[in-house]
């Protein structure tokens, strides 16, 4: 006997025994019976207790265990259920295919802690800073200090508008996954401060956490594991770029034959040649914000208007603007009116040639993509400018990591197929927001409204390209996750989606029962290209409380 | 035929007052007729219902209801015996072979006389069987605080 012998194998494993205790007691009756006719082996009998059902146990348990096993090295055991097996048995099977289960990450950030004034404050090794509900810890001993900085530890104190100083940290999530990652400006709390604290925020987005595969997430690996990784087909595109950057979600390719491949219809007869494919890759299920600093030019004086250009390597493939603030301003409080934005295609050779990409439809969202913006600041004090001078703004900018080293990756003269033309993409994004309420009965547990936002947004942003669709069971669902005693979601919910087309204009879609991607043919956008995002800023819990009658 | 079961009430006598101990004898011994059948019957009697895996239906409440201080006095005796006499007859209705001779079927049980002292009870039991024959026997059950 092993030490596993323990109810909860037994009991997890019996939809995959294809006998039972009932059935190993007829067994031993009958064996018993055929060689000792007068044996009285019926329920409550001595025999029956003290001999025939525990050897029927433990041969139930046996075949059991013996069955799980058998079936724990079969792939098409695990293909049909796959959570029913240890992470230990799926891992075993996948093995075999050259498939490693992706581990979970922890979440990695900078958290700015801003102080009464300069001075020097230490934060240890190991300090928490809590915020939306979720931990973080010092990754090291850091002192803010208003000098030069001589060791690893020191942080630069620098000086903030409303004459408050500041210093950064760098913190990591108490535990890996996906959850843990943070929007820019989040309120962190420091566990134990010291004198003179004022505040803490996330400088910028934390990002990195991903959760452990699961062995459906596993299992589904396995045809990019048998698959040559090469630029040829489109499991072995992916399986090649899955291997070179694991962090990869999702990934669609268009190429021959496909309403949404645009870039092949180049000629005089406007046919389609093939020879190009379009690369979405999805790098993470959340936006990720970077915070660019931007020197722009005063443009028109009386309307104090500025402007500044995004190139390519500033972030490519960004997605929008979220906001435009002062560089001396102390985080985010909202944006400056962008009073014009056009982007534009940078399409000179870098190491290889550019893809041909012959317009912004083609080519937004990759890394070849710029951007010219002006915005108006009515409180910018131009008295001492003049047009052509410039003012620092920080531009925060909504994104995916990683297109254009991807896009550098897969053009590469060793990897490039040399027959064909291939242009890394972010998916065409569609913003979603949601409201519902919850209600939950008079005295029992408060609703966890962050919670339910938290579920929601992990839904919503791990539904890949073969859906297509965010429906409203998937999002209700997801809210009873968070949900509790007789906490019910009140239909109907209000989605609300925002289709950021590659031209740059917006479609606006809004249901109660589900938001479906359209098949747009002159952007080239339908389901297969299009990825849903949100987050919990954009998600609405509001909370009632019910009465019910006594039972 | 007469069906055969392993004695675990060592020390019968058929007939006159005798200490009985609940072990397997050595060497074992078979046993049938009405005094398997009260073996039966008083192993289900004084096996706790829920207590043995796999079979939640086996067994009656009657050690329950005594530990918890429900056996207070007659009445409360005799109803909670009755219903426990009623689970033993249900499941072996159920479970039984109807094949197996008249001599080694529970028909009846009844109790006959009892003393409840603190921490202590002992009841005696008639059993009788499909064939019409009857014993009775003591059985005795103490009751200790820590339980």
């Amino acid at each position: 006997m092993t030490a596993s012998l323990n109810e909860t194998v037994f009991t997890e494993q019996q939809d995959y025994y294809d006998g039972s205790v009932e059935e190993s007691t007829q067994y031993v009756v009958d064996f018993l019976l055929n060689r000792y006719p007068t044996l009285d082996l019926e329920p409550t009998r001595a025999l029956y207790d003290l001999l025939i059902r525990p050897t029927a146990e433990l041969t139930a348990y046996n075949l059991t265990n013996i069955n799980h096993y058998r079936l724990a090295s079969s792939l098409q055991a695990i293909v049909e259920n796959p959570d029913a097996f240890t992470d230990e048995d799926a891992d075993r099977v996948a093995a075999n295919f050259r498939v490693d289960r992706a581990a979970g990450t922890k979440t990695q950030g900078t958290v700015t802690i801003v102080l009464d004034t300069s001075r020097t404050v230490s934060v240890p090794e190991g300090a928490s800073f809590t915020g939306a509900g979720l931990t973080y810890y010092a990754t090291s001993t850091f002192i803010s200090t208003a000098g030069a900085t001589t060791t690893t530890f020191d942080r630069p104190l620098t000086q903030l508008a409303d004459g408050t100083w500041a210093f950064t940290i760098t913190v990591e999530a108490a535990e890996a996954g996906e959850g843990y990652d943070l929007k820019q400006g989040t309120a962190l709390t420091w566990g134990n401060p010291s004198a003179g604290y004022i505040r803490s925020y996330v400088e910028s987005d934390f990002t990195g956490g991903t959760d452990q595969q699961t062995n459906a997430e596993l299992i589904a690996q396995l045809d990019k594991g048998l698959a040559a990784e090469a630029m040829a087909g489109r499991i072995n595109i992916a399986s090649l770029i899955r291997s070179q950057f694991p962090t990869t979600r999702d990934i669609s390719i268009i190429g021959y034959g496909d309403s949404e491949m645009l870039r092949d219809s180049h000629n005089i007869f406007g046919i389609k040649t093939g020879g190009k494919a379009d690369i979405y890759v999805r790098t993470s299920n959340r936006l990720v914000d970077n915070t660019l600093t931007k020197s722009c030019t005063l443009v028109d004086w009386p309307n104090k208007i500025f402007q500044a250009s995004i190139g390519r390597n500033e972030y490519p493939g960004f997605y929008v603007i979220q906001a435009i603030y002062p560089a001396d301003q102390s985080g985010i409080t909202g944006t400056l009116e962008i009073t014009s934005e056009i982007r534009g295609l940078d399409v000179t050779d870098l190491t290889y040639v550019a893809p041909a990409i012959a317009n912004i439809v083609e080519g937004a969202y990759t890394r070849y993509q710029t951007a010219v913006v002006q915005f108006q600041d009515l409180d910018a004090d131009v008295a001492g400018l003049s047009v052509g001078d410039t003012k620092d703004y920080k531009f925060e900018v909504a994104g995916l990591p990683f297109v254009d080293d991807i896009q550098d990756y897969v053009a590469g003269r060793g990897v490039h197929n040399p027959t064909g033309d291939f242009l890394v993409r972010a998916p065409i994004p569609m913003l979603l927001s949601v409201s519902l309420q919850v209600d939950y009965v008079t005295g029992d547990e408060t609703v966890d409204t962050d919670a339910v936002k938290n579920e929601i947004a992990t839904a919503i942003n791990g539904i890949d390209f073969s859906l297509g669709k965010v429906p409203a069971s998937l999002v209700i669902d997801a809210a009873y996750n968070a949900l509790t005693d007789r906490a019910t979601v009140r239909e109907p919910i209000d989605m609300m989606g925002v289709l950021r087309l590659p031209s740059g204009t917006s479609r606006v879609y809004r249901s109660t029962t589900e938001i479906r991607v359209p098949d747009i043919d002159e952007e080239g956008v339908s389901s297969r290209n299009v990825s849903f995002y949100t987050d919990v800023t954009a998600i609405e819990v509001s909370v009632q409380t019910v009465d019910v009658k006594s039972v | 035929m007469a069906t055969y079961d392993i004695l675990i009430f060592q020390g019968v006598e058929p007939v006159g007052e005798k200490q009985v101990e609940l072990k397997l004898g050595n060497p074992g011994s078979f046993t049938t007729g009405i005094q398997k059948v009260a073996q039966s019957f008083t192993k289900m009697f004084l096996t706790e219902v829920g207590s043995v895996t796999n079979d939640p239906t086996l067994g009656t409440s009657f050690l329950t209801l005594l530990r918890s201080g429900a056996i207070r006095d007659e009445a409360s005796l005799e109803s909670a015996f009755q219903a426990a006499v009623l689970d033993v007859m249900n499941y072996m209705s159920v479970n039984e072979d109807i094949d197996i001779p008249l001599d080694e079927q529970l028909a009846e049980a009844n109790l006959i006389a009892w003393d409840l002292q603190p921490g202590f009870l002992s009841i005696q039991v008639q059993i009788v069987s499909e064939a019409g024959d009857s014993r009775e026997y003591v059985v005795p059950v103490e009751v200790r605080k820590d339980e």
